[in-house]
């Protein structure tokens, strides 16, 4: 699979609007554990885990603006939220090995807990919360990290596999 | 400056925490080109968002048809059960409506409400995350739809609209945590707040009633008229549990809403009255 960066932007940016407008349509049907599964945060956490805190960065705030414009959300909070838990989810590139299976649901539970608890401080500080810290842990924030989690391996294979690709291109254009 | 090199990546990280909190508390001071934005980003993925709400539906009701063929024979005797009752509750509810159609005219009260102008419209979204319960209709300014007109659905009131673009408004629903409405019972006209998201599985929560409050189970929650936003007396829902407060300072009681705000796919919205 030869992806180059351009066309990488645009899968990237094209999953993060088709996983946002499934989750406001066809997945908003369907709940588990009285939750959706926050999708857009995967594909920010996988995008993180391969390239670092850079694109982290970039795609969490890209993804989350998107998600501040399709949601109920206040400008800016979800942006916020998810893209300093991609830049901490990007820090762990490069120090832990990428095939353990293990890796996607452990780092997106401990990143959708990260960007729940900062996106409760950021919409709680201008009045958009309205929930107590622990009604939110138990009602959205748990419930919401373990099943980003559960879903976290499907979707980190394939981006994981798109950039992996692109490196070993570019590994042999270099050598040829 | 090595030392900033050094701290390239934390010292970005800061500079996007600052922009993105001047954009929260822009939006937070409805800044009206922020509005504007999201209301343009909002009309442009709304015929997508129909076309896919649209296909969902159809398969999901070619998934219920083919499910209901096999369950047919007990469904219609059901049916026919459910339609002599049916029947027989219209008769009760006829008498009950010229009962009070003769008390009305007995005491000279005017029409309990105002006629509304209402429009229809249609879900083409809903909120994608988990905090919040709203939902995007495929109306807006160009219909007539303006911000804090009530929205009503099949059973009674669903919310009211936040923001409106041209093409289509964002309603924040009764469930949502953050939405408050002035309510009472509907028989022991007790008064209190319905708060949304305090019930837990899409309940409300009637609160600040007071301590004397004879608001019981199964009684219908209506619309107080306070707050001059909802007008009085249309139903939101039906209370399940009423509790007394710590200490006994007053009760509040849990209230499930008559509206199915988790599938309500057709809503009307008040755009006026009539007179």
């Amino acid at each position: 699979m030869r992806v180059t960066p351009s066309k990488r932007v645009l899968i990237i940016a094209g999953a993060m609007l088709g996983v946002l407008l499934l989750q406001g349509t066809v997945i908003n049907r369907f709940t588990f554990l009285g939750v959706r599964p926050d999708l857009v945060l995967v594909v920010v956490g996988s995008v993180a885990l391969a390239r670092g805190w850079a694109e982290g960065l970039v795609w969490g705030i890209t993804g989350g603006l998107l998600e501040d414009i399709l949601s109920g959300s206040l400008p800016g909070s979800r942006a916020l939220a998810k893209g300093v838990t991609g830049f901490i989810l990007g820090l762990v590139e490069g120090t832990v090995f990428k095939e353990n299976p293990l890796l996607p649901a452990v780092a997106l539970f401990a990143g959708t807990l990260v960007d729940e608890v900062l996106f409760f401080l950021a919409a709680g500080t201008f009045g958009q919360v309205k929930w107590t810290f622990v009604t939110a842990l138990r009602r959205v924030m748990v419930p919401n990290a373990l099943v980003t989690a559960a879903f976290a391996p499907f979707l980190y294979r394939y981006f994981a596999e798109l950039f992996t690709a692109v490196r070993f291109t570019q590994r042999e254009r270099s050598r040829g | 400056m090595p030392e900033l090199a050094k701290n390239r990546k934390y010292v970005l990280l800061a500079l996007a925490t600052v922009l993105l909190t001047v954009l929260m508390s822009l939006a937070a001071q409805q800044d009206v080109q922020v509005r504007l934005v999201e209301g343009v980003f909002r009309d442009a993925l709304a015929p997508v968002q129909r076309v896919i709400i649209t296909g969902s539906e159809k398969i999901t009701q070619a998934i219920s048809f083919v499910s209901e063929v096999r369950s047919l024979g007990a469904e219609n005797a059901r049916l026919r059960r459910e339609l002599e009752e049916l029947k027989d509750r219209e008769n009760v509810t006829r008498e009950i409506w010229n009962e009070n159609v003769r008390l009305r005219q007995l005491v000279g009260l005017p029409s309990a409400y105002p006629e509304y102008e209402l429009m229809g419209a249609r879900v083409v979204a809903r909120d994608p995350g988990n905090w919040y319960k709203t939902i995007v209709i495929d109306r807006g300014s160009q219909s007539g739809v303006q911000e804090n007109a009530v929205v009503l659905a099949a059973g009674g009131v669903a919310g009211r609209v936040v923001q409106v673009s041209a093409h289509t408004a964002e309603v924040l629903l009764i469930s949502d945590q953050r939405s408050a409405v002035g309510a009472m019972g509907q028989l022991s006209r007790d008064v209190g707040v319905l708060q949304g998201g305090d019930g837990g599985g899409g309940q409300a929560r009637l609160v600040y009633l007071p301590r004397t409050a004879t608001i019981r189970p199964g009684e219908a929650v209506v619309t107080s008229g306070m707050g001059g936003v909802f007008p009085k007396g249309l139903l939101l829902g039906r209370v399940t549990e009423v509790t007394d407060e710590d200490y006994g300072l007053g009760k509040h009681a849990i209230v499930e809403p008559l509206v199915d705000l988790d599938h309500v796919e057709e809503v009307l919205v008040i755009v006026g009255t009539k007179n």
